[in-house]
């Protein structure tokens, strides 16, 4: 269940969330303005169309998952009650101080530890 | 933009804003090909004979029946944006004594769909009117009517738009001239077979 939640929720820091919606624009942008310039020159509405699809599929493919690039300032502010939470609980291994990244801090919270500690 | 979820419905979503402005431009792109389509027809065979609406109806009505020559080029009406051309020829006819806008009818006889510009340069001969037409009254009573060429613009993206071309009585088409080419557009519609014409014509 939490390697499903990860994949789902797929966090990334706040600096490049920016960036993500930045190039998520870009990118819808010019594909439309590709798609149209060539479409006209051609005179024909099935390049604009299939441009189109092509495009959006390569921005979803450059915008969801959480690429590496989306990783260029990490916020490790939640490691302190990280700690505190995961105290009774023995399964820390190599967790510690140091700067780990927002991703690796979430990636290891469930909600079953700090609901019933078993 | 904080789980993939929101990634991919806000990438979703501008797309779908693309997309629309990308349609809005290629519907407002067809301002750039203006179009000059021409008509020509001439009847050949007007008939106008009794019948009943179905086979066990006592109402007897009048059915006109046309047979026409159709010359006509629609093929600078299709441009990219262009799905296909509606074209149609109506018959207007007034009721008795005066015609005006409230006593004309109009009836289509024939249409065809034209797909492509090929297909758009028409040239029948003799051809058969596809529909009959009949007046709610049951008569014609044998009151003038014209031919009217129309045509419904189909595009891909954008509005629907639509065009005609008429006739004056002498023939002269009247969006543009047709030199030397003079068909018949208008007509007294005739008395129904076998019967007596119902106004006296005027010494002719």
């Amino acid at each position: 269940m939490g390697t499903i939640q990860r994949f789902v929720d797929s966090f990334i820091d706040f600096e490049d969330q920016k960036l993500a919606e930045q190039l998520c624009n870009i990118l819808l942008i010019l594909m439309g303005l590709i798609a149209y310039a060539i479409g006209f020159t051609f005179q024909d509405l099935r390049y604009i169309v299939y441009i189109s699809l092509g495009g959006t599929a390569l921005t979803m493919l450059a915008v969801v998952p959480p690429w590496p690039f989306f990783n260029k300032h990490p916020v490790s502010c939640f490691l302190l009650e990280q700690r505190r939470w995961r105290t009774k609980s023995n399964s820390d291994a190599g967790h510690g101080l140091g700067r780990k990244s927002w991703v690796q801090a979430f990636s290891n919270f469930s909600f079953k530890d700090n609901v019933n500690a078993d | 933009m904080h789980s993939t979820a929101v990634r991919i419905q806000n990438a979703f979503g501008f797309f779908t804003t693309i997309a629309f402005f990308v349609a809005a431009l290629t519907a407002l792109s067809t301002i750039l090909y203006p179009a000059n389509p021409s008509a020509s027809i001439n009847l050949r065979n007007i008939k106008v004979r009794t019948g009943r609406p179905h086979y066990t109806s006592t109402k007897s009505q009048e059915y006109l029946l046309l047979n026409f020559d159709l010359d006509a080029d629609l093929s600078s009406l299709f441009n990219w944006n262009t799905k296909q051309v509606f074209a149609y020829l109506t018959v207007i006819y007034g009721s008795s004594g005066t015609a005006n806008k409230h006593t004309e009818n109009e009836m289509v006889l024939w249409d065809a769909i034209l797909p492509s510009a090929n297909a758009a340069k028409l040239h029948l001969v003799n051809e058969q009117a596809k529909y009959k037409v009949n007046d709610i009254s049951g008569k014609f009573l044998e009151s003038n009517a014209t031919l009217r060429f129309e045509w419904n613009v189909q595009p891909h993206v954008g509005a629907l738009c639509w065009g005609s071309i008429e006739a004056d009585s002498e023939g002269n088409v009247l969006s543009q001239a047709e030199k030397g080419k003079r068909g018949k557009w208008s007509f007294q519609i005739p008395p129904a077979w076998g019967k007596k014409p119902a106004t006296k014509k005027a010494a002719a």
